[in-house]
């Protein structure tokens, strides 16, 4: 019954980019000590009835008063946030991606908005005093590819004096992406997807001819820095070697597997096979059912590779 | 300085108890402190970090047992309190079930539950003590109902405000005791003060239209402690003179029309007919209620003069009225009845400012009620007094001889008083054995009760039924809040004698004095307070007003004392006398009949306009940024949207730049320019290049091509 009252009241919103809180998505209940104060105050009251006594009523008033208006202020901690989530650095399948979680105060708000608690599935944070806006980390546990799920964010306080308990679901889209975990494969069919392209059809490992030493330029693999030069202290060089480079140049194509591998398997292969390309210094290129990307080397390269492997 | 909601909390109980620190035994207090004490020493102390721990690497649960495991108070130390506390009350105050055995279990019990608070986020035992501390101080109420106390009262409740907002303020996973710095105090303090400006208004409107319900729903014994000593319902000599030194206020009237004659400004008080010749007390029959009607027993009543009285409690059941009340009401005390001796009596002690309603006839002629009244006023105490005996005797025989009515003899007693040089002093000698002789024939100073009861057993030997009323006698007028008032100091005793064909007469011996048999020490300066005021009320009051006069200061003194007394009196009676009549007659003015439907309604709807004005200036109200070069900005984006520009949220002004750019490729320069103009105004420091208005016209220069979708 709780969970079908829960299920209508998360369907009511959509996802959204930005989500600013307004009195149209904050919800107040009184708490249970808001509920036992309220027993106290009639308990006050019967009490200056019976007595007939003035000043009884008047902290009866008071209090029931304040508690009425710890109300406003409660929902007033809340009004006015607007929340929308950056970008992070993607991560892969399985792993904890951390969201920055951007929250803002809409206005110059005279009311610092305190011990605001946001809480999800096992994450639970409490904000002792937004005095400017601030950044949360949301630390989520991605279960597939693609775009990051946030699951529905509850952001609560109940600040003034805890008799009221104010929250708002926050159900925000992102744009940080998840890549499909990485699977090992045993290489097999690394004869299959050499390309023309490259002069050569073989692969050609071990020593080859050296021709010189480059100004070592930003991006270039590691493996082919020249140490030596650079433990003595004479600066990062790069070994360029004749006879074409060492790296291979293949394509990496969506078809070179088996009929029977689904697609999120050859997709977390696919991964596996960038990862290990980037290390090993490999130029490759990626062939999707749609889209392609240019063999080429690099961050940004891979980058571009595995976000289009997150995305299919 | 560090805070913390445990080191707090006992200090808010310590205050929240002070004010029964009159009422409740000290052994009980003592024990309560000592509560409080080991709470404090095994709980917490203000500053000290001893008992944190940051375990970095365990989880939240681990660290709440490792901080339990201090907190602990064992489970026996806890009960055998509860035990020896539940006797120690049994022991002081017995088995009766009064308020303030009530008050003293609710103390302790509050104190024991302080013990039973296991960490800092036991929020079930927290809010027990602090919210019943709110119960508490309303209680305090009961007992004594002053500014003082209710500023105090005020005062504690913002201190246990701002504990509950600590309350809410310590998250459950933090693995150390949540310590607060000065700053975040003073940030919740100024919260609280906001919350309380708001709901000072909504409780003002709260006081005025709730509707009172008059009586008692139940009742419990009340407190017998409260109030002053003063009229007591026995007289010796020197009793009323005791209280001459005391300018405590009595009682406030106010006159609804006429005011009385300063000769009738005679306040009943108790009726003492009972002497043995020193102590003089009430008959056992003086609190039975009237026999017969009122009509019957006062005839020839003219003269009715109306008023309120609000009165200071005076641990006495009386209600004082001008001579004599016809009738009274009263919302504050609801079983007030009029008495053999026509004096309204209460049937429990007044332990509370209590407001009623009196009407009361100055001329009139007042019946005896029975025989046994008379009789009761004859009897002359055997053994006492000889020599008056003597005196009224050969008065009686000479005045039977010469068939002289019994009047007579009363004249003849007050040429006596006045003939032999009587005088009045507030510093007469003790006269312990035979008081009234030492009185009449050794001394002759004395003070009114001296008089009165010398007088009364003269009469009593001439067989002339007589007694004497103790009570108040004149008045002071507060011309600031036009009002008069009654203090201590105007305490006094006069007789009353019973003649046939015309009832008990008023008999005032002290009333007679001539002036200069006045001493000087009846005159207070200070106070303005003239013992009588009566036949001589001219002279005696131009005697004092010129004496007065000579010294400025006192008059200074004495309008500065006034209008204090006004608050005092405007406090009684708007809010601790705001009952139902009040409440009519203050709702009358603005139109509102006093019905349950309208006072609801306009009870429910006056907070919540209060509150929805609030709402609508502060939240509802489009929040403008009040940034207008963000807003001119945002018109740009808006612009660039409109064409169909795509830009997420977090796309700051550079790569809003680059995205349109590739999008409106033709406006290059333009876009470029506007964009760095953004950026070098907002963010770079100011420089005389860039300015506001420059940018609003290129803002408004530049256009983008329509959008087709």
């Amino acid at each position: 019954m709780l969970k079908r009252l829960q299920k209508f009241l998360l369907n009511r919103s959509s996802y959204q980019e930005k989500i600013q809180l307004s009195n149209r998505n904050i919800y107040i209940l009184p708490t249970r000590q808001g509920l036992f104060f309220s027993l106290i105050l009639l308990l006050m009251l019967l009490t200056a009835i019976n007595f007939s006594n003035s000043l009884i009523f008047l902290i009866t008033f008071f209090l029931a008063s304040i508690a009425l208006v710890s109300m406003l202020f409660t929902q007033k901690s809340l009004l006015g946030l607007s929340f929308h989530s950056a970008i992070a650095s993607p991560v892969f399948c399985k792993q904890h991606a951390s969201i920055p979680l951007h929250i803002a105060i809409a206005q110059k708000n005279k009311f610092l908005p305190c011990s605001l608690t946001f809480k999800f599935e096992n994450f639970n944070q409490t904000i002792d005093v937004l005095e400017q806006n601030e950044a949360l980390l949301l630390s989520i546990k991605t279960q597939q590819r693609g775009v990051v799920i946030i699951p529905p964010i509850t952001v609560s306080t109940t600040f003034p004096l805890g008799l009221f308990y104010a929250w708002s679901t926050l159900k925000l889209t992102t744009q940080s992406l998840v890549y499909p975990q990485p699977l090992p494969s045993k290489s097999i069919i690394k004869s299959n997807y050499l390309s023309p392209l490259s002069g050569h059809n073989e692969l050609q490992k071990g020593m080859e001819d050296f021709s010189g030493l480059d100004k070592y330029i930003k991006g270039q693999a590691l493996k082919h820095i020249h140490w030596k030069a650079f433990a003595k202290q004479q600066g990062l060089y790069t070994k360029t070697f004749s006879g074409g480079s060492i790296a291979d140049k293949y394509w990496l194509d969506i078809k070179i597997f088996d009929a029977d591998i689904s697609l999120e398997m050859r997709l977390s292969y696919l991964c596996y096979f960038i990862l290990q390309a980037e290390k090993n210094g490999d130029s490759y290129g990626l062939k999707m059912h749609q889209e392609s990307i240019a063999i080429n080397t690099g961050d940004k390269h891979k980058h571009q590779c595995l976000r289009l492997l997150a995305l299919t | 300085m560090k805070f913390s909601l445990l080191a707090l909390l006992p200090i808010s109980l310590v205050l929240s108890i002070l004010p029964f620190f009159k009422e409740i035994s000290w052994s009980l207090l003592t024990l309560n402190l000592f509560i409080l004490a080991i709470f404090s020493f095994t709980k917490y102390s203000l500053t000290n970090h001893r008992y944190l721990f940051s375990n970095p690497s365990s989880k939240n649960l681990l660290a709440r047992n490792s901080i339990s495991k201090y907190l602990f108070t064992p489970k026996i130390i806890n009960t055998s309190l509860v035990i020896i506390n539940l006797l120690l009350i049994v022991k002081v105050y017995g088995f009766h079930i009064t308020q303030e055995v009530s008050i003293s279990l609710l103390i302790s019990m509050l104190c024991l539950k302080l013990l039973e608070i296991k960490d800092q986020h036991d929020y079930r035992n927290i809010t027990i003590v602090i919210h019943l501390q709110f119960f508490l101080l309303s209680c305090a109420f009961l007992s004594s109902q002053g500014l003082g106390i209710t500023l105090y009262s005020i005062l504690v409740i913002l201190f246990l405000l701002l504990l509950m907002m600590l309350m809410t303020h310590s998250p459950i996973f933090i693995n150390k005791l949540n310590l607060l710095p000065l700053f975040k105090i003073r940030l919740f303090f100024q919260t609280n003060l906001k919350i309380i400006s708001l709901a000072v208004p909504i409780t003002l409107v709260l006081f005025i239209l709730f509707p009172r319900i008059p009586g008692p729903l139940w009742t419990l014994p009340n407190l017998a402690s409260s109030g002053t000593t003063g009229l007591s319902d026995s007289m010796y000599p020197g009793s009323v003179n005791n209280l001459s030194d005391s300018s405590e206020i009595v009682f406030r009237i106010d006159f609804k029309k006429d005011i009385p004659q300063a000769s009738e400004l005679y306040w009943r008080g108790p009726v003492l007919s009972q002497t043995d010749g020193f102590l003089w007390q009430q008959d056992k029959n003086s609190s039975k209620k009237l026999k017969g009607k009122f009509s019957q027993r006062i005839t020839q009543a003219e003269n009715n003069i109306n008023y309120t009285i609000t009165l200071e409690p005076q641990k006495q059941k009386w209600l004082f009225s001008l001579e004599m009340g016809e009738s009274i009401s009263s919302q504050f005390v609801s079983d007030a009845y009029l008495s053999n001796n026509m004096q309204f009596l209460v049937k429990h002690v007044i332990s509370r400012v209590v407001q009623y309603q009196v009407s009361s006839y100055t001329s009139f002629i007042f019946n005896s009620s029975s025989q046994a009244e008379i009789q009761q006023a004859l009897i002359y105490p055997q053994g006492s007094n000889p020599k008056t005996l003597q005196l009224g005797k050969q008065w009686q025989q000479s005045a039977e001889q010469t068939g002289a009515q019994p009047a007579a003899i009363v004249k003849k007693a007050l040429d006596y008083y006045v003939n032999q040089n009587f005088y009045y002093t507030r510093q007469p000698s003790i006269m312990v054995d035979n008081p009234s002789d030492e009185f009449l024939f050794q001394y002759k100073r004395g003070f009114c009760e001296h008089f009165a009861s010398s007088f009364v057993l003269l009469m009593r030997a001439a067989n002339i039924p007589a007694r004497v009323v103790t009570g108040y006698q004149g008045m002071e007028h507060n011309k600031l809040g036009n009002y008069y008032l009654v203090r201590q100091s105007d305490a006094h005793a006069w007789a009353e004698v019973w003649l046939k064909d015309k009832g008990w007469i008023r008999v005032d011996p002290t009333a007679i004095i001539p002036q200069d048999h006045i001493k000087n020490d009846i005159f207070d300066y200070k106070n303005n307070e003239f013992g009588f005021l009566n036949l001589n009320y001219s002279d005696l009051h131009q005697l004092s007003q010129s004496l007065k006069q000579q010294f400025w200061t006192e008059k200074l003194a004495r309008q500065f004392k006034q209008s204090i007394d006004v608050i005092q009196y405007s406090w009684n009676n708007w809010v601790l006398g705001y009952d139902q009549n009040k409440q009519r007659s203050f709702l009358a003015l603005f139109g509102i009949k006093n019905q349950w439907q309208t006072l609801i309604l306009l009870l429910t709807i006056i907070p919540l306009l209060i509150i929805a004005i609030f709402f609508y200036f502060n939240l509802i109200k489009k929040q403008k940024n009040s940034d207008k070069l963000v807003l001119l900005y945002q018109q740009l984006l808006y612009k660039l949207k409109k064409s169909g520009l795509k830009y997420s949220i977090h796309d700051g002004p550079e790569n809003i730049k680059n995205k349109s750019l590739l999008q409106f490729p033709k406006q290059k320069a333009q876009l470029e320019y506007i964009f760095d103009y953004y950026i070098q105004l907002r963010y770079a420091k100011a420089s005389k290049n860039y300015s506001y208005k420059q940018f609003k016209f290129l803002l408004k220069q530049i256009k983008f091509p329509k959008f087709n979708k």
